[in-house]
Protein backbone atom coordinates (compact mmCIF):
# COMPACT_ATOMS: atom_id res chain seq x y z
CA UNK A 1 0.00 0.00 0.00
CA UNK A 2 3.28 2.39 0.85
CA UNK A 3 4.47 1.93 -2.22
CA UNK A 4 0.93 3.45 -3.69
CA UNK A 5 1.75 6.86 -2.24
CA UNK A 6 5.70 6.78 -2.41
CA UNK A 7 5.67 6.17 -5.98
CA UNK A 8 3.87 9.33 -6.63
CA UNK A 9 5.83 11.55 -3.98
CA UNK A 10 9.79 10.01 -5.59
CA UNK A 11 8.42 11.26 -8.89
CA UNK A 12 7.35 15.04 -7.56
CA UNK A 13 9.65 16.14 -4.77
CA UNK A 14 13.75 16.13 -5.18
CA UNK A 15 15.15 16.02 -8.52
CA UNK A 16 15.46 19.55 -9.29
CA UNK A 17 18.12 19.20 -11.69
CA UNK A 18 15.96 16.57 -13.28
CA UNK A 19 15.32 17.75 -16.90
CA UNK A 20 12.02 16.10 -16.97
CA UNK A 21 11.00 18.15 -13.90
CA UNK A 22 11.85 21.34 -15.81
CA UNK A 23 10.10 20.87 -18.86
CA UNK A 24 8.81 23.30 -20.84
CA UNK A 25 5.67 22.52 -22.48
CA UNK A 26 4.25 23.98 -25.53
CA UNK A 27 1.67 25.76 -23.46
CA UNK A 28 4.47 27.32 -21.90
CA UNK A 29 5.64 28.46 -25.04
CA UNK A 30 2.42 29.26 -25.96
CA UNK A 31 1.88 31.51 -22.51
CA UNK A 32 5.88 32.84 -23.45
CA UNK A 33 4.65 34.41 -27.32
CA UNK A 34 1.02 35.83 -25.70
CA UNK A 35 3.26 37.86 -22.78
CA UNK A 36 5.95 38.82 -25.24
CA UNK A 37 3.13 40.03 -27.35
CA UNK A 38 1.57 41.92 -24.26
CA UNK A 39 5.08 43.31 -23.69
CA UNK A 40 5.32 44.74 -27.15
CA UNK A 41 2.04 46.23 -27.01
CA UNK A 42 3.05 47.92 -24.15
CA UNK A 43 6.14 49.14 -25.05
CA UNK A 44 3.92 50.98 -27.95
CA UNK A 45 1.74 51.95 -25.71
CA UNK A 46 4.91 53.72 -23.88
CA UNK A 47 6.03 54.82 -27.40
CA UNK A 48 2.77 56.45 -28.34
CA UNK A 49 1.75 58.14 -25.13
CA UNK A 50 5.11 59.65 -25.60
CA UNK A 51 4.39 60.93 -29.20
CA UNK A 52 1.22 62.40 -27.95
CA UNK A 53 2.93 64.35 -25.37
CA UNK A 54 4.79 65.50 -27.92
CA UNK A 55 2.48 66.50 -30.42
CA UNK A 56 0.73 68.08 -27.25
CA UNK A 57 3.62 70.15 -26.23
CA UNK A 58 4.14 71.15 -30.43
CA UNK A 59 0.29 72.02 -30.45
CA UNK A 60 0.77 74.02 -27.49
CA UNK A 61 3.55 75.31 -29.06
CA UNK A 62 1.87 76.55 -32.20
CA UNK A 63 -1.14 78.04 -30.53
CA UNK A 64 1.00 80.30 -28.78
CA UNK A 65 3.14 81.87 -32.18
CA UNK A 66 -0.58 82.03 -33.83
CA UNK A 67 -0.17 79.33 -36.20
CA UNK A 68 -3.71 77.85 -35.83
CA UNK A 69 -3.64 75.64 -39.23
CA UNK A 70 -0.40 74.02 -38.30
CA UNK A 71 -1.67 73.49 -34.83
CA UNK A 72 -5.19 71.76 -36.29
CA UNK A 73 -2.66 69.76 -38.52
CA UNK A 74 -1.00 68.09 -34.89
CA UNK A 75 -3.85 67.91 -32.87
CA UNK A 76 -5.07 65.51 -35.63
CA UNK A 77 -2.29 63.87 -35.95
CA UNK A 78 -3.24 63.46 -32.00
CA UNK A 79 -6.05 62.05 -32.62
CA UNK A 80 -5.12 59.26 -34.64
CA UNK A 81 -2.37 58.54 -31.77
CA UNK A 82 -5.09 58.45 -29.82
CA UNK A 83 -7.54 56.34 -31.29
CA UNK A 84 -4.60 54.19 -32.31
CA UNK A 85 -3.62 53.67 -28.64
CA UNK A 86 -7.01 52.55 -27.60
CA UNK A 87 -7.16 49.65 -29.97
CA UNK A 88 -4.01 48.83 -28.79
CA UNK A 89 -5.25 48.81 -24.77
CA UNK A 90 -8.21 46.40 -26.13
CA UNK A 91 -5.76 44.34 -27.82
CA UNK A 92 -3.68 44.43 -24.73
CA UNK A 93 -6.71 43.79 -22.47
CA UNK A 94 -7.41 41.00 -24.65
CA UNK A 95 -3.94 39.22 -24.57
CA UNK A 96 -3.70 39.69 -20.66
CA UNK A 97 -7.27 38.00 -20.84
CA UNK A 98 -5.97 35.31 -22.67
CA UNK A 99 -2.78 35.11 -20.94
CA UNK A 100 -4.92 34.69 -17.59
CA UNK A 101 -7.64 31.86 -18.91
CA UNK A 102 -4.27 30.11 -20.12
CA UNK A 103 -2.46 30.24 -17.03
CA UNK A 104 -5.96 29.27 -15.53
CA UNK A 105 -6.81 26.37 -17.61
CA UNK A 106 -3.14 25.44 -16.55
CA UNK A 107 -3.66 25.12 -13.36
CA UNK A 108 -7.22 22.93 -13.63
CA UNK A 109 -5.41 20.55 -16.05
CA UNK A 110 -2.44 20.04 -13.22
CA UNK A 111 -5.78 19.81 -11.09
CA UNK A 112 -7.84 17.32 -12.66
CA UNK A 113 -4.12 15.24 -13.07
CA UNK A 114 -3.89 15.31 -9.69
CA UNK A 115 -7.56 14.32 -8.74
CA UNK A 116 -7.20 11.08 -11.40
CA UNK A 117 -3.73 9.50 -9.72
CA UNK A 118 -5.51 9.82 -6.31
CA UNK A 119 -8.12 8.15 -8.04
CA UNK A 120 -6.34 5.40 -9.16
CA UNK A 121 -4.61 4.82 -6.09
CA UNK A 122 -7.67 4.52 -4.35
CA UNK A 123 -8.73 2.39 -6.78
CA UNK A 124 -5.33 -0.05 -6.72
CA UNK A 125 -5.92 -0.16 -2.51
CA UNK A 126 -9.33 -0.88 -3.36
CA UNK A 127 -8.56 -3.81 -5.37
CA UNK A 128 -6.04 -4.91 -3.05
CA UNK A 129 -9.47 -5.55 -0.52
CA UNK A 130 -11.76 -8.05 -1.93
CA UNK A 131 -15.23 -7.79 -0.44
CA UNK A 132 -15.86 -11.58 0.37
CA UNK A 133 -12.06 -11.56 1.69
CA UNK A 134 -13.12 -8.69 3.44
CA UNK A 135 -16.27 -10.51 4.93
CA UNK A 136 -14.52 -13.61 5.61
CA UNK A 137 -11.70 -11.75 7.75
CA UNK A 138 -14.29 -10.17 9.97
CA UNK A 139 -16.03 -13.23 10.45
CA UNK A 140 -12.71 -14.49 11.37
CA UNK A 141 -12.25 -11.34 13.45
CA UNK A 142 -15.71 -11.64 15.33
CA UNK A 143 -14.83 -15.42 16.10
CA UNK A 144 -11.96 -14.74 17.31
CA UNK A 145 -13.36 -11.70 19.53
CA UNK A 146 -15.98 -14.50 20.93
CA UNK A 147 -13.47 -17.02 21.53
CA UNK A 148 -11.01 -14.13 23.48
CA UNK A 149 -14.34 -13.73 25.27
CA UNK A 150 -15.11 -16.70 26.35
CA UNK A 151 -11.46 -17.49 27.14
CA UNK A 152 -11.16 -14.37 29.89
CA UNK A 153 -14.71 -15.20 31.28
CA UNK A 154 -13.28 -18.08 32.05
CA UNK A 155 -9.91 -16.57 33.39
CA UNK A 156 -12.32 -14.36 35.78
CA UNK A 157 -14.81 -17.05 36.85
CA UNK A 158 -18.06 -15.43 35.36
CA UNK A 159 -20.62 -17.75 34.09
CA UNK A 160 -22.35 -17.63 30.77
CA UNK A 161 -26.14 -16.42 31.89
CA UNK A 162 -27.53 -19.65 30.21
CA UNK A 163 -24.54 -21.65 32.57
CA UNK A 164 -25.82 -19.94 35.19
CA UNK A 165 -29.45 -21.13 34.84
CA UNK A 166 -28.29 -24.32 34.57
CA UNK A 167 -26.19 -24.51 38.08
CA UNK A 168 -28.99 -23.07 39.79
CA UNK A 169 -30.92 -25.63 38.35
CA UNK A 170 -28.54 -28.51 39.30
CA UNK A 171 -28.58 -26.49 42.60
CA UNK A 172 -32.38 -26.99 43.39
CA UNK A 173 -32.12 -30.54 42.43
CA UNK A 174 -29.72 -31.51 44.76
CA UNK A 175 -31.74 -29.51 47.71
CA UNK A 176 -34.67 -31.30 47.02
CA UNK A 177 -32.82 -35.21 46.99
CA UNK A 178 -31.27 -33.71 50.52
CA UNK A 179 -35.12 -32.89 51.66
CA UNK A 180 -36.33 -36.60 50.37
CA UNK A 181 -33.81 -38.64 52.59
CA UNK A 182 -34.51 -36.52 56.26
CA UNK A 183 -37.13 -36.66 58.73
CA UNK A 184 -39.60 -34.29 58.62
CA UNK A 185 -38.44 -31.29 60.90
CA UNK A 186 -40.09 -30.57 64.14
CA UNK A 187 -42.17 -27.80 63.41
CA UNK A 188 -42.66 -26.63 67.41
CA UNK A 189 -40.63 -25.90 70.06
CA UNK A 190 -39.33 -28.42 72.37
CA UNK A 191 -40.91 -28.27 75.91
CA UNK A 192 -43.91 -26.34 75.11
CA UNK A 193 -47.72 -26.63 75.25
CA UNK A 194 -49.10 -29.21 73.53
CA UNK A 195 -45.86 -31.48 72.97
CA UNK A 196 -44.71 -34.39 74.43
CA UNK A 197 -41.99 -35.00 76.06
CA UNK A 198 -40.33 -38.43 76.09
CA UNK A 199 -38.57 -39.87 78.36
CA UNK A 200 -37.47 -43.63 78.78
CA UNK A 201 -38.91 -46.21 81.79
CA UNK A 202 -37.67 -49.85 81.49
CA UNK A 203 -40.74 -51.56 81.82
CA UNK A 204 -43.11 -49.73 79.85
CA UNK A 205 -41.20 -48.38 77.62
CA UNK A 206 -41.06 -44.88 76.40
CA UNK A 207 -43.71 -43.12 77.93
CA UNK A 208 -44.79 -39.85 77.28
CA UNK A 209 -43.97 -37.45 80.52
CA UNK A 210 -47.14 -36.09 81.11
CA UNK A 211 -46.15 -33.77 84.03
CA UNK A 212 -43.84 -34.05 86.98
CA UNK A 213 -46.80 -34.79 89.14
CA UNK A 214 -47.97 -37.64 87.25
CA UNK A 215 -44.81 -39.26 87.03
CA UNK A 216 -44.05 -38.76 90.94
CA UNK A 217 -47.27 -40.55 91.22
CA UNK A 218 -46.65 -43.40 88.86
CA UNK A 219 -43.20 -44.15 90.46
CA UNK A 220 -45.58 -44.10 93.60
CA UNK A 221 -47.66 -46.80 92.41
CA UNK A 222 -45.33 -49.22 90.76
CA UNK A 223 -43.24 -49.21 93.71
CA UNK A 224 -46.49 -50.08 95.58
CA UNK A 225 -47.29 -52.77 93.80
CA UNK B 1 21.29 62.54 -11.07
CA UNK B 2 22.45 65.95 -9.33
CA UNK B 3 21.54 64.45 -6.08
CA UNK B 4 24.44 62.23 -5.86
CA UNK B 5 27.34 63.03 -3.33
CA UNK B 6 30.65 62.36 -4.40
CA UNK B 7 32.85 60.90 -2.03
CA UNK B 8 35.25 63.27 -0.22
CA UNK B 9 38.37 61.53 -1.60
CA UNK B 10 37.33 62.62 -4.76
CA UNK B 11 38.82 66.21 -4.16
CA UNK B 12 42.17 64.19 -3.02
CA UNK B 13 44.30 64.36 -5.71
CA UNK B 14 46.12 61.19 -4.81
CA UNK B 15 42.94 58.88 -5.43
CA UNK B 16 43.74 59.39 -9.78
CA UNK B 17 46.87 57.95 -9.25
CA UNK B 18 47.49 54.09 -8.95
CA UNK B 19 49.58 54.08 -5.59
CA UNK B 20 52.78 52.08 -5.77
CA UNK B 21 52.81 51.37 -1.96
CA UNK B 22 50.90 47.88 -1.70
CA UNK B 23 48.91 48.82 1.26
CA UNK B 24 48.04 52.32 0.21
CA UNK B 25 47.50 50.51 -3.02
CA UNK B 26 44.80 48.20 -1.65
CA UNK B 27 42.99 51.02 0.08
CA UNK B 28 42.59 53.08 -2.91
CA UNK B 29 41.56 49.66 -4.96
CA UNK B 30 38.61 49.68 -2.67
CA UNK B 31 37.67 53.10 -2.32
CA UNK B 32 37.99 52.96 -6.28
CA UNK B 33 35.24 49.84 -6.12
CA UNK B 34 32.37 51.28 -4.04
CA UNK B 35 33.39 54.56 -5.64
CA UNK B 36 32.39 52.88 -8.90
CA UNK B 37 29.32 51.25 -7.86
CA UNK B 38 27.90 53.65 -5.90
CA UNK B 39 28.17 56.08 -8.97
CA UNK B 40 26.62 53.68 -11.42
CA UNK B 41 24.03 52.97 -9.03
CA UNK B 42 23.54 56.40 -8.25
CA UNK B 43 23.32 57.51 -12.50
CA UNK B 44 21.62 54.59 -13.92
CA UNK B 45 24.68 53.34 -15.73
CA UNK B 46 25.28 49.72 -15.88
CA UNK B 47 27.00 48.90 -18.68
CA UNK B 48 30.38 51.35 -18.44
CA UNK B 49 32.58 52.07 -21.82
CA UNK B 50 35.73 52.84 -21.17
CA UNK B 51 36.71 55.34 -23.32
CA UNK B 52 33.65 57.43 -22.40
CA UNK B 53 34.09 56.61 -19.07
CA UNK B 54 37.12 58.01 -18.95
CA UNK B 55 36.26 61.33 -20.13
CA UNK B 56 32.78 61.45 -17.40
CA UNK B 57 32.79 62.81 -14.18
CA UNK B 58 33.97 59.14 -12.68
CA UNK B 59 37.29 59.26 -13.81
CA UNK B 60 37.93 62.90 -14.57
CA UNK B 61 37.65 65.74 -11.94
CA UNK B 62 37.80 68.92 -13.58
CA UNK B 63 37.79 70.62 -10.58
CA UNK B 64 41.20 69.72 -8.71
CA UNK B 65 42.34 68.36 -12.80
CA UNK B 66 43.14 64.94 -12.32
CA UNK B 67 42.01 62.21 -14.61
CA UNK B 68 42.56 58.59 -14.30
CA UNK B 69 44.60 56.79 -16.75
CA UNK B 70 42.88 53.63 -18.78
CA UNK B 71 44.98 51.30 -17.05
CA UNK B 72 44.12 52.68 -13.70
CA UNK B 73 40.22 52.16 -14.59
CA UNK B 74 41.23 48.74 -16.23
CA UNK B 75 42.75 47.51 -13.04
CA UNK B 76 39.75 49.12 -10.83
CA UNK B 77 36.89 47.34 -13.30
CA UNK B 78 38.79 44.12 -13.05
CA UNK B 79 38.65 44.41 -8.99
CA UNK B 80 35.24 44.59 -9.79
CA UNK B 81 35.20 41.55 -12.13
CA UNK B 82 36.84 39.30 -9.23
CA UNK B 83 34.30 40.26 -6.92
CA UNK B 84 31.32 39.08 -8.91
CA UNK B 85 30.60 43.14 -9.18
CA UNK B 86 31.62 43.42 -13.09
CA UNK B 87 31.89 41.87 -15.96
CA UNK B 88 33.59 42.20 -19.32
CA UNK B 89 31.15 42.10 -22.37
CA UNK B 90 33.38 42.17 -24.96
CA UNK B 91 36.52 40.20 -25.64
CA UNK B 92 38.57 43.27 -25.80
CA UNK B 93 37.31 44.53 -22.79
CA UNK B 94 35.94 47.79 -24.26
CA UNK B 95 32.92 47.83 -22.34
CA UNK B 96 32.48 46.33 -18.87
CA UNK B 97 28.84 45.47 -16.86
CA UNK B 98 28.60 47.03 -13.90
CA UNK B 99 26.70 44.93 -11.17
CA UNK B 100 26.43 46.88 -7.78
CA UNK B 101 24.06 43.91 -7.24
CA UNK B 102 26.00 40.40 -7.81
CA UNK B 103 23.53 38.60 -10.19
CA UNK B 104 23.51 36.21 -6.82
CA UNK B 105 21.77 38.87 -4.91
CA UNK B 106 19.59 39.42 -8.03
CA UNK B 107 18.35 35.77 -8.42
CA UNK B 108 18.02 35.80 -4.75
CA UNK B 109 15.40 38.71 -5.22
CA UNK B 110 13.60 37.79 -8.21
CA UNK B 111 13.43 34.31 -6.79
CA UNK B 112 12.09 35.29 -3.16
CA UNK B 113 9.76 38.11 -5.31
CA UNK B 114 8.39 35.06 -7.53
CA UNK B 115 7.91 32.82 -4.43
CA UNK B 116 5.92 35.61 -2.62
CA UNK B 117 3.88 36.58 -5.59
CA UNK B 118 3.43 33.06 -5.98
CA UNK B 119 4.70 33.23 -9.60
CA UNK B 120 6.28 29.84 -9.29
CA UNK B 121 5.17 27.36 -12.01
CA UNK B 122 4.61 30.59 -14.39
CA UNK B 123 6.36 31.69 -17.23
CA UNK B 124 7.53 35.09 -17.27
CA UNK B 125 9.16 37.46 -20.01
CA UNK B 126 12.85 38.31 -19.23
CA UNK B 127 11.54 42.31 -20.13
CA UNK B 128 9.17 42.36 -17.50
CA UNK B 129 11.29 41.16 -15.30
CA UNK B 130 13.49 44.31 -15.59
CA UNK B 131 10.70 46.73 -17.53
CA UNK B 132 7.06 45.23 -16.48
CA UNK B 133 4.60 47.18 -14.77
CA UNK B 134 4.33 43.92 -11.80
CA UNK B 135 7.86 44.53 -10.77
CA UNK B 136 7.98 48.35 -10.27
CA UNK B 137 9.13 48.72 -6.66
CA UNK B 138 11.38 45.50 -6.77
CA UNK B 139 15.14 45.50 -6.36
CA UNK B 140 15.66 44.26 -9.89
CA UNK B 141 12.97 46.48 -11.83
CA UNK B 142 15.03 48.46 -14.05
CA UNK B 143 18.54 46.81 -13.81
CA UNK B 144 20.13 45.84 -17.40
CA UNK B 145 18.58 42.97 -19.14
CA UNK B 146 22.26 41.35 -19.33
CA UNK B 147 22.43 41.61 -15.67
CA UNK B 148 18.93 40.05 -14.94
CA UNK B 149 19.78 37.12 -17.68
CA UNK B 150 23.30 36.04 -15.39
CA UNK B 151 20.84 35.79 -12.36
CA UNK B 152 18.32 33.67 -14.34
CA UNK B 153 21.65 31.47 -14.80
CA UNK B 154 21.73 31.96 -11.48
CA UNK B 155 18.90 30.14 -10.70
CA UNK B 156 18.52 27.74 -13.45
CA UNK B 157 22.24 26.23 -12.35
CA UNK B 158 20.18 25.76 -8.98
CA UNK B 159 17.12 24.30 -11.12
CA UNK B 160 14.95 26.98 -9.94
CA UNK B 161 14.05 28.52 -13.69
CA UNK B 162 14.69 27.56 -17.14
CA UNK B 163 15.37 30.12 -19.59
CA UNK B 164 13.92 29.48 -23.32
CA UNK B 165 12.42 31.32 -26.13
CA UNK B 166 9.31 30.57 -28.55
CA UNK B 167 8.76 31.90 -31.45
CA UNK B 168 11.95 34.52 -31.54
CA UNK B 169 14.98 33.73 -30.01
CA UNK B 170 15.74 36.99 -28.71
CA UNK B 171 12.14 37.69 -26.63
CA UNK B 172 13.22 35.16 -24.44
CA UNK B 173 10.95 33.83 -21.07
CA UNK B 174 11.47 31.98 -17.76
CA UNK B 175 9.66 29.45 -16.49
CA UNK B 176 9.87 29.24 -12.49
CA UNK B 177 9.83 25.89 -10.38
CA UNK B 178 9.58 24.94 -6.79
CA UNK B 179 12.77 25.09 -5.54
Amino acid sequence: MGGVFGKKKDGDGGNKSNHNDMEITAHDRAVLDLKNQRDKLGRQKKKMAANMDRLQGMAMELVRSKQKTKALLVLKKKKVIVSNMEKIESMLDNVQELVDSLEFAARQAEVFDSLRTGADALKDINAQMDIDEVERIMDDTQEAIEYQNELSNALAGILQPGEEEDLEAELDALILDEAADMPSVPVAEPGADGIEEYSYDSDVGVVPARSSAARSSGRVAMEAS
Amino acid sequence: MGDYEFPRFYSFPPFFTLQPNEETRANQVSAWRNFILGYCAAHNVSQLEIQSALDSPLCHNAAIDRKLSEDALRLFIDDLVATRNAEWLTSDHTTALIMPATPDEVAAAIYDWIDTTGQIGDVLTVYELHSGDTTVGTSFHGLDAVLINRALDVLASQGKAKVFSASSPEDAGVKFFPA
